[in-house]
């Protein structure tokens, strides 16, 4: 039985050729994996989803309440059947982590400030901004983030 | 600074058959992924996969998930912690090997 701790060799006799053969069989896999086509319907949905929520404030209670609560719940569905059909569940390296809480400060950033207009002002239109903003970054944001993660090749 | 001697202690054979390397390539770059895309992405027969992935599984380099799917059972598989070290220290190895220091 190969064990961990018994397979590990400290005097590898491996010539730089073949040692640079095996670099380039681990490039090419992770190469192949990211040039893997991958479905819009994912990202599409998503986006379409993430915009209903700054949207829901604009509807009348608890109508509003219920719109945001499927649209999560939505979200949560798509991500689940997508993963299931394609196969593969992306692991978040810290780059992607970085950019998805930028970019979740910057989409509550704007709601807040859509609240803030629409309660002291009166002014609604905050709010489809705020859902534009939350499409156009959710749809980017997937796409970039359903990349394999390529840190090691 | 690592000197080259120290990363080639990581090479690990386990991982060093082409087809567990090119799995761990895989694996490593995603957080599950299921046997049949492995298989398709790899380009190799599902016993071969099997084979090879319950050397891994053996090794603890790798752990698998069932779970059923339109009535049929499908198997994901995963990385291990002590896998992934394992798996990025090879690579390290390798490139010790081959003069690139990272």
């Amino acid at each position: 039985m190969e064990t961990q701790a018994s397979s590990q060799n400290p005097a590898p006799r491996l010539s730089r050729e073949e040692a640079a053969a095996a670099l380039r069989q681990v490039e090419q896999v992770q190469a192949t994996l990211h040039a893997t086509p991958m479905p819009m319907w994912y990202p599409a949905t998503i986006a379409l989803l993430s915009a209903a929520a700054p949207l829901s404030v604009l509807l009348p209670q608890p109508t509003g309440a219920v719109v945001s609560l499927a649209s999560i719940a939505g979200i949560m569905v798509a991500m689940r059947v997508f993963f299931n059909r394609f196969g593969i569940v992306s692991r978040g390296d810290r780059r992607q982590v970085v950019v998805m809480a930028l970019a979740g400060l910057l989409l509550v950033g704007l709601m807040a400030a859509a609240a803030v207009l629409d309660v002291r002002y009166g002014q609604a239109w905050g709010w489809g901004i705020s859902a534009a903003v939350n499409a156009v970054a959710m749809f980017a944001l997937t796409i970039y983030c359903r990349r394999p993660s390529r840190t090691s090749a | 600074m690592t000197d080259a001697h120290d990363l080639t202690g990581g090479f690990d054979m386990t991982i060093h058959a082409p087809n567990r390397l090119r799995i761990c390539a895989l694996l490593e770059a995603v957080a599950e992924a299921e046997f049949s895309v492995v298989q398709e992405q790899l380009g190799v027969s599902a016993s071969v996969l099997s084979k090879q992935v319950a050397v891994l599984i053996e090794a603890g380099y790798v752990k698998q998930r069932k779970a059923v799917r339109d009535t049929r059972q499908r198997v994901w598989l995963q990385l291990t912690e002590p896998g992934r070290a394992a798996y990025r220290g090879h690579v390290a190895a390798l490139r010790a090997i081959v003069g690139e220091q990272h």
